[in-house]
């Protein structure tokens, strides 16, 4: 009945289940209890059981299957076979299987000649993959292909995973040692600053002409060095979390006058005006860390003045809005280049920016500003227009006092 | 007057030892960064 030259092989029809339930042929002898009404998977050698399970699976999921090879007993031996397998509208499943994937091929084009559903259902669905055998054999190869990446990508992520806490702990160790770093440092120049502050004041018929200007200028000096090394601790804490706020009730625009007056000397030796809009008087008493505060505005007055020209005017304005009060800084200085003005609160950023007279920073006064503002529960933020000038705006919620009250 | 200038000579004195402290201090951080960086460069000579 059958041609000589048709490859043995084994066809037969299945439910969506696995439960066989017409063998269209069976040339190599399928053993195992193979007949209609088994259950396909059960006739398989065991080891091969769950692999033609999952060969169901995805005929059911995917409507067609490809070059799975299962174990199977033939003649009284276990040998492996090749499968293909294909599902009709119906749910029905039409499975070939053959001892090699060509011979499988070969089968298809002699089952050509039967005619139904399923049959045409496989054969549409090797047409799709007919554009190349080289795929049939490229899924087993995607498939260790993926499975090897994904091997690889669970390691990636547990090394991943280890790098970041050693990172953490290395980060840990460098604020630690940064922390110890500058209290040493900030001994001896406390000392210095002292010391010289004393000669300059209680013996001042000692120092005259140039011995008054060294001493002017240790003294300077030391000052300057003692506020980057207390920059440097902020940092410490603030990336520690361990910056906290000694929150009492003050007069912010008292706060702000002290501030504008400190800094109304080193604005006038650059002939810079310094004006303070004090017409405000609506603000109430908030709740607020005078010193922390008054370092945001003694920064912000700071840079205002180190990047502005002589003749111009830094203006300072308070405005109470809903549940806020506004704070803007406004100066026309040289401005900030737009693609600067992102990073601007990271610590140790500088801009391209240079100072008109040559002031230095360490890139750390924003950064600190931004923080303290952010601990209140405020914001800061930044407009600036290149040769224009710009405008920090720190916006303080107010509301936290008075609620106490 | 005499006093005095040996008050200024021992505040000077106070102000060159802390000075000097500093400076070993700023000494030291910049050698650690060197080492850290694989950068530290030692002047061999001859000694005894």
């Amino acid at each position: 009945m059958v041609p000589m030259d048709i490859p043995a092989g084994v066809a037969f029809l299945c439910d969506a289940q696995g439960r066989i339930m017409t063998i269209i042929r069976d040339e190599l002898g399928m053993g195992n209890g193979f007949a209609p009404e088994r259950f396909f998977p059960a006739t398989v050698d065991p080891v091969s059981t769950a692999k033609t399970l999952s060969f169901l699976e995805e005929i059911r999921t995917h409507g067609a299957a490809f070059n799975w090879t299962l174990n199977c007993a033939v003649g009284g031996e276990i040998i492996s076979l090749h499968f293909a397998g294909a599902t009709d509208s119906n749910g029905a499943v039409v499975v070939v299987g053959a001892r090699s994937h060509a011979e499988i091929m070969q089968l298809y084009d002699d089952l050509m000649q039967i005619n139904n559903e399923q049959v045409n259902a496989l054969r549409t669905a090797m047409k799709e993959v007919a554009s190349g055998r080289n795929r049939l054999n490229t899924d087993a190869h995607l498939y260790d292909e993926l499975s090897r990446l994904n091997n690889e990508l669970t390691t990636t992520q547990r090394e991943l995973a280890r790098k970041n806490a050693e990172l953490k702990r290395l980060n840990e160790q460098k604020n630690q040692f940064l922390g110890i770093a500058a209290h040493d440092l900030r001994t001896p120049l406390g000392a210095i600053m002292i010391y010289s502050e004393f000669l300059m004041e209680s013996l001042p018929d000692r120092f005259q002409g140039e011995e008054e200007n060294f001493l002017k200028t240790i003294h300077s000096s030391s000052h300057y060095m003692l506020s980057l090394v207390n920059d440097l601790l902020d940092i410490v804490k603030i990336e520690a979390g361990t910056l906290d706020l000694d929150l009492e009730p003050h007069d912010l625009a008292r706060i702000l006058q002290r501030t504008v007056l400190l800094n109304r000397v080193f604005a006038e030796k650059k002939e810079i005006g310094l004006l303070f809009d004090d017409s405000e008087t609506s603000l109430p008493v908030m709740m607020i860390d005078a010193p922390k505060i008054e370092q945001v505005f003694n920064n912000l007055i700071g840079n205002a003045i180190k990047f502005s020209h002589p003749g111009t005017t830094i203006r300072i304005e308070m405005m109470m809005r809903k549940e806020t009060v506004e704070i803007t800084v406004v100066d026309q200085g040289i401005g900030i280049p737009a693609g600067e003005l992102e990073g601007l609160f990271l610590p140790f950023r500088t801009t391209s920016t240079r100072s008109t007279a040559g002031e230095k920073g360490a890139g750390l006064g924003l950064a600190i500003a931004r923080k303290i503002v952010q601990r209140h529960g405020g914001r800061i933020t930044v407009e600036s227009t290149p040769g224009t000038g710009s405008t920090f705006t720190v916006v303080l919620p107010i509301g936290t006092w008075a609620e106490k009250r | 007057m005499n006093a005095n200038t040996n008050e200024t000579r021992l505040l000077i004195e106070i102000i060159r030892r802390n000075v000097e402290l500093e400076a070993r201090l700023i000494d030291d951080l910049l050698d650690l960064s060197r080492i850290g960086n694989g950068k530290l460069q030692l002047n061999l000579q001859e000694a005894d």
